[in-house]
């Protein structure tokens, strides 16, 4: 195969959002405990996700500044 | 970032260094033999951007200054993240020295100042630091496999600012932990402290109320002081009092009056009734009361007295009798007086006269018309032709016309009846001159009565103006009075300490042994009464005492509750905290574990992405003999060999492809980063990536570098020498004898 005739191979480079896989995979990780666990404390998984979320945006914030 | 312009002055070997209107994309070449200063252009890049280059710390900055020199200045020319173009300039002088600014390029003020400040700037504006950059964006001559370190990985895979807050929330969760072994063995110190503390719940209400019962108490004792004080103040003004005036009894004499005898004596009773009233008040039992002696002594000459006053009223009743009887006094009336008796017996005598006057004419008249009738009746029986006869006969018949002889009896009759009459009459005359006798008799006894009753009342009034004694003999004297014989027994019995020196003294002597008597049983009293002032004293010093003692207890009581209360309260505290703490470490810990996983995840896309570009990448460097590699987490390279039909390490790998794929690697890891920081271009700087490749290879490899990656557009490549720079390259040739290195764009 001629490595000329190959396409870009940046295309397509995932680069993810912290924050967004964060968010997706709490979301997901709590629907599952939610059916899964009998004493899930849907209160306390959800504080300790505003409370990632919070901080995580303000690290964030504070390294674009 | 591209690398717009750089310009330096008296760096490393440049004198003067001068790169403007570089191109933002495509290679540049920079060429040279050794000691040319290829890598110091591309140091002096690191050194503009980031204040320090990959073999000269911040500290060592000095010996970037030429040698000889002063001072070395570089300015770089960049176009930032945001595509917008900065100028960062920076001087360090040869004692290392730095000083730095940052300004829009074209501007006339810098928007920053300062070593730190110009650093931190940079790093927002590139969106990566000096390490990052090291690792992913440049490649030195001599680049170790994988060459990034783990936290550069983790900030290209976006897993840094998880990771980072993941252990930011275990170390919080560590203190939470330590604060709560902490707060338990707080707790622990308190409860024991609570413990010894070992506070009762009825202890300051049995305090406050021992201590209310003792100011009770207390007042109790002073009101008995008050008392004791108002008693003593009350015995001894009475005491005084009887004192006083049986002193001024004392003082009597033969030559005083009933009247000052009486009131002394009356004041000193009125003094023992004060005390009586005094003691009543006290509560004191009657029997105990001070000066019964006295009392009794006094009542019994009170009584004596008394006894003399009757006698004395009786006297001034008796002249006032006397004196009324005389008409000295007017009285009512009816009353038997002198004027008035001697007045009837004059009417009463008057009236016997003329009665007696009137009796006598008619007792004359009734026996001359007897004697008359007798003497005519006689006549007219014995004698009834005389003449006389004769003449009386007419003169019957005047007086009674149907006069008959007939009626001669009771002639006769008539005429008896007028001499009973005259005998009457004439008795009656005798009675009346009887009375007058009488009333004369009585006359003169009431002019003599009168006489004496004068002198009674001279005597009396003579008498009133003598002393007691004198008086009381004088009034002994009267022949009148029923009191007489009283008073002169009185005066011989109860009343003689009145009358009499010697008896006087006597019962003076008497008094004086009461009132000394009474002085005792006040000493006795007033001891007694001392005595209880001095023990309720004591005892209200006592009470004091207990009162400051319990007050002592109560306030220790209520700072040991106060105590008390406030370790509870720092127990609940602590026990609040400690939920707190523990629901915060439930919270970080559930944060801990979605950290984790969700890095995980990204690590793992980020990875199976890094080696999907390498895989893609690789080939274009290897001219397609090594399509299919395995790159494991740690980015440890694994090569298939079509040769050996199996997948080979890295070291069985000639050196050549090694470098190849180390390039491949190198790229991805710098494609990884551009993407991270965003979408504007990049520069790269390759020292000397080809030292082990043959033409065909560098040919090759020149050729990749601009296809591998959309982003990383400006290609900085330093090689001994280039034979296959094309005409689109741009190509700086450094020479060692030259210190300076100009291009214009």
């Amino acid at each position: 195969m001629n490595p000329q005739e190959k396409s870009n191979p940046s295309e397509g480079f995932q680069v993810e959002d912290p924050l967004a896989v964060f968010t997706a995979f709490s979301q997901e990780e709590i629907r599952r405990w939610r059916s899964t666990e009998p004493e899930f404390d849907e209160e306390l998984h959800q504080e300790a996700v505003s409370l990632v979320l919070g901080r995580l945006k303000q690290r964030l914030d504070t390294a674009k500044r | 970032m591209i690398i717009q312009a750089l310009q330096a002055e008296n760096l490393f070997k440049f004198k003067k260094l001068s790169l403007t209107g570089l191109p933002t994309a495509g290679r540049i070449l920079l060429s040279g033999p050794n000691e040319s200063g290829k890598t110091a252009v591309v140091e002096a890049i690191c050194l503009g951007l980031f204040g320090r280059t990959a073999s000269l710390e911040a500290s060592q900055l000095a010996k970037a200054v030429k040698w000889g020199e002063e001072q070395a200045a570089v300015t770089v020319t960049f176009s930032g993240s945001d595509d917008q173009s900065y100028t960062v300039c920076r001087y360090v002088d040869a004692k290392g020295h730095g000083q730095a600014s940052l300004s829009q390029t074209g501007a006339d003020e810098p928007m920053v100042k300062g070593v730190e400040a110009v650093d931190q700037a940079v790093l927002a504006l590139a969106g990566f630091d000096f390490q990052q950059y090291m690792e992913t964006l440049f490649l030195a001559q001599n680049p170790r496999e994988g060459s990034a370190r783990e936290e550069t990985i983790q900030t290209l895979a976006g897993v840094a600012d998880l990771d980072g807050l993941a252990n930011a929330l275990t170390a919080e969760m560590a203190t939470s932990e330590a604060e709560i072994a902490q707060g338990d063995a707080q707790v622990e110190q308190l409860q024991a402290q609570l413990a010894d503390l070992n506070l009762q719940e009825e202890a300051l209400g049995t305090l406050e109320r021992e201590r209310d019962a003792a100011v009770e108490q207390l007042a109790a004792v002073d009101r008995e002081i008050d008392r004791w004080q108002l008693f003593a103040a009350e015995m001894q003004g009475a005491a005084d009092g009887i004192e006083s005036h049986t002193g001024r009894l004392l003082q009597c004499g033969l030559e005083s009056g009933l009247e000052a005898w009486q009131s002394r004596v009356k004041s000193v009773g009125q003094a023992l009734v004060g005390m009586d009233a005094v003691c009543q008040r006290h509560h004191v039992e009657m029997d105990a009361v001070p000066g019964a002696a006295l009392r009794k002594a006094t009542e019994d000459l009170g009584k004596r007295l008394s006894r003399a006053t009757a006698f004395m009223e009786e006297v001034a009743s008796h002249r006032y009798g006397l004196a009324v009887w005389l008409g000295e006094i007017p009285s009512k009336e009816g009353t038997d007086t002198l004027h008035r008796t001697q007045s009837q017996r004059h009417e009463q005598l008057l009236y016997c006269a003329k009665r007696r006057q009137r009796t006598g004419l008619m007792v004359t008249i009734a026996l001359l018309l007897g004697l008359l009738l007798g003497a005519a009746g006689g006549l007219l029986q014995f004698q009834p032709e005389s003449n006389l006869a004769s003449m009386i006969v007419p003169l019957l018949k005047m007086v009674y016309p149907a006069w008959d002889a007939a009626l001669l009896p009771v002639l006769f009759g008539v005429a008896v009846v007028f001499l009973l009459l005259a005998t009457n009459g004439a008795g009656r005359n005798f009675g009346l001159r009887k009375k007058m006798v009488e009333h004369e008799q009585a006359l003169a006894a009431l002019k003599a009565r009168e006489a004496v009753v004068r002198q009674m009342i001279q005597n009396m009034d003579a008498a009133a103006k003598e002393s007691l004694p004198r008086q009381v003999e004088k009034l002994v004297q009267l022949e009148e009075g029923e009191w007489v014989a009283g008073l002169a027994e009185w005066a011989k019995e109860e009343g003689l300490f009145l009358l009499d020196a010697k008896a006087q003294q006597k019962f003076m002597a008497q008094l004086q042994g009461h009132l000394e008597t009474f002085r005792q049983e006040m000493a006795a009293d007033a001891a007694e009464i001392a005595a209880q002032q001095a023990a309720s004293q004591q005892a209200r010093q006592q009470l004091g005492v207990t009162i400051e003692q319990l007050e002592a207890a109560i306030e220790q009581e209520k700072a040991r509750r106060a105590q008390d209360a406030a370790w509870r309260a720092e127990c609940a505290a602590l026990a609040a905290e400690r939920l707190r703490q523990s629901h915060q470490i439930a919270v970080r810990r559930i944060a801990c574990t979605l950290l984790r996983g969700a890095c995980k995840g990204l690590s793992i896309r980020f990875n199976q992405e890094l080696r999907r570009f390498i895989a893609k990448a690789a080939p274009l460097f290897t001219q397609g003999r090594y399509q299919h590699l395995r790159i494991d987490e740690q980015l440890q390279v694994a090569a298939f060999s079509t040769a050996k039909n199996d997948f080979v390490d890295f070291d069985e790998i000639s050196t050549g492809v090694r470098y190849q794929l180390l390039l491949a690697v190198r790229m991805a890891l710098a494609q990884a980063l551009a993407a991270r920081v965003g979408r504007a271009q990049q520069f790269i700087v390759l020292d000397e990536p080809f030292v082990f490749f043959d033409r065909q290879r560098i040919r090759e490899s020149l050729d990749a570098l601009l296809r591998v990656s959309d982003q990383i557009s400006q290609v900085w490549v330093i090689a001994q020498e280039y034979e296959a720079a094309l005409a689109e390259d741009l190509h700086l040739s450094c020479l060692t004898e030259e210190d300076s290195l100009v291009y214009q764009g």
